[in-house]
């Protein structure tokens, strides 16, 4: 019981932090203010959740996922709260890739193991916290590399290039 | 290709063992060469095509097709899906419930997908500000009212159907619409679906697979004004007529050995079809070599897709040489279907 109300308060902390665009500024200042326009083309974390390397010969090592952001530019916005969907995406995560991309990013460290459902359903406020990070975090300009091969995918307006030159196809 | 299913073992002495390897050997290459001929091939006839009458194409894209319409409202919510070579991207925001990411090939039409996923989300966010301002929205939530949540439609990427970037194992459904009858040799068509049923999750003791659902042209268009069925030529350059913007479309004179037809989707409801989309013309064509060719009969360019028309019980056939095991399958205007999910098959509790 201790540790899931430590676990709670964890992330409480955390997400209470990347909620506020000011975060990305004071942690990324090369992303000036202009790129936390909501107009801006961009991906969202929840979505690198998904993605791994492209080349056929890396994707039996673990180490191909997740890939590792570089250069990032990131910006949040405002989504409207889908619980239905947040509680159905928890056990489609892979929380342990999703704790590393957040720690890469500069993001205060995530518990090792995700919130139950349970949790997550009788806690508004985590719910939004979490929805906060998934949905409302974005990667606009960077890129995504390969712990395997070291391939850089190029990521531009929001949209990752996944074509390979021909010596990795 | 036949070289290599050989079985060495078997043969009588060493030395043919010995031919055999080196037959085998140039099999492979031979296989390595063909490959790289059809990608060349498709990079013409396919890549190239899509990006040079993208916006066109886009514009006439917007009309769902039923069977993928309800394939896509029946995932439960919180379900991960996959559309791979999703175009101009008119199915991620369909459900609002499920989690979609895109692919496509064309850079031009991820990039029209992008954009038109923002304006999706703005046009929300607009009517949610609306109702909030009628009261009929909880201002402080933002929930309520009859939304079931924020339309997903911005996440798209740039990919080959080949190498594709999805954590394996991962989706509960991809679609893949209008798309594997561009690859050009039955085995890239069989790896293509092998790369689909590797992106959805295994189903496990109780809990059904993920499931994939494609979608072929089919050579039986008997009711289409195509002039395709059964017994004909399977691989067509289907001609793309780029009108410009100024003129008015004419009707292009019947000519012979040339039909006036319509596209849809490369999915193509015939003419008949009173569905709203705005359909170039085209014609149907025999194998030539240029991807552009002048047309006499037209000042507009006119760009030659590669298409591979699938025979009643190919599709089939491709999803179990995958490695696939196929659930359902069908027939819907002058397209094939088939929801397929990895062995073995998830128990049909629903």
């Amino acid at each position: 019981m201790v540790l899931l109300v430590l676990i709670h308060f964890m992330i409480s902390v955390y997400m209470h932090h990347i909620q506020k665009p000011v975060f990305f500024a004071e942690h990324y200042p090369f992303s000036p203010p202009g790129h936390l326009e909501k107009k801006t083309a961009k991906m969202k974390l929840l979505t690198l959740n998904f993605l791994t390397c492209a080349v056929k010969t890396c994707k039996s090592s673990s180490d191909s996922f997740p890939l590792h952001p570089k250069d990032a530019e990131l910006a949040s916005d405002d989504v409207e709260v889908n619980p239905e969907l947040l509680v159905n995406l928890l056990p489609r995560l892979d929380w342990k890739a999703l704790k590393t991309t957040s720690a890469e990013l500069g993001f205060p460290q995530l518990p090792d193991s995700p919130p139950t459902i349970e949790q997550l359903q009788s806690d508004d406020k985590l719910l939004k916290d979490l929805h906060s990070l998934l949905m409302e975090t974005n990667l606009m300009e960077g890129k995504l590399v390969c712990g395997v091969c070291g391939h850089e995918y190029a990521v531009r307006e929001g949209i990752p290039n996944f074509l390979l030159p021909s010596h990795l196809v | 290709m036949m070289a290599s299913t050989h079985n060495p073992s078997a043969l009588p002495s060493d030395s043919v063992a010995g031919d055999v390897a080196k037959l085998a050997a140039a099999a492979a290459a031979s296989q390595a060469a063909e490959s790289a001929e059809a990608e060349a091939y498709e990079k013409t006839h396919v890549h190239g095509v899509y990006e040079a009458i993208a916006p066109h194409f886009s514009a006439t894209r917007y009309k769902p097709w039923p069977a993928v319409a309800s394939f896509l409202q029946s995932r439960p919510p919180g379900a991960v899906g996959l559309d791979v070579g999703c175009g101009n991207g008119k199915y991620l925001g369909l459900n609002p419930s499920v989690y979609m990411v895109g692919s496509d090939r064309s850079a031009s039409l991820v990039a029209l997908a992008h954009s038109r996923g923002r304006q999706l989300q703005e046009q929300q966010a607009q009517e949610a500000k609306k109702r909030i301002a009628q009261g009929e929205l909880d201002a402080t939530t933002g929930t309520g009212g009859e939304s079931s949540g924020a339309v997903v439609a911005t996440e798209v990427l740039v990919a080959d159907g080949l190498s594709l970037p999805f954590r394996e194992r991962a989706a509960d459904f991809v679609i893949c619409i209008a798309v594997i009858h561009h690859m050009s040799t039955r085995t890239r068509r069989q790896e293509a679906i092998r790369h689909l049923l590797r992106c959805v999750r295994t189903g496990q003791a109780g809990q059904p697979g993920g499931q994939i659902l494609v979608y072929v042209w089919a050579l039986e268009q008997g009711n289409s004004r195509r002039g395709w069925d059964e017994g004909g030529e399977q691989d067509l350059l289907v001609p793309w007529v780029l009108k410009s913007q100024q003129k008015q479309p004419k009707r292009p004179k019947q000519r012979k050995g040339q039909t006036r037809t319509r596209d849809q989707d490369s999915s193509g409801v015939a003419a008949s079809n009173n569905s709203g989309e705005a359909p170039p013309s085209e014609a149907t064509a025999g194998a030539t070599t240029a991807a552009t060719e002048p047309d006499p009969g037209h000042t507009d360019p006119v760009f030659k897709r590669y298409y591979h028309l699938y025979r009643k019980g190919e599709l089939e056939e491709d999803v179990l040489a995958a490695g696939g095991a196929v659930i359902t399958s069908g027939y819907e205007r002058d397209n094939w279907w088939v929801v397929a999910a990895n062995e073995p098959l998830p128990s049909q509790s629903t």
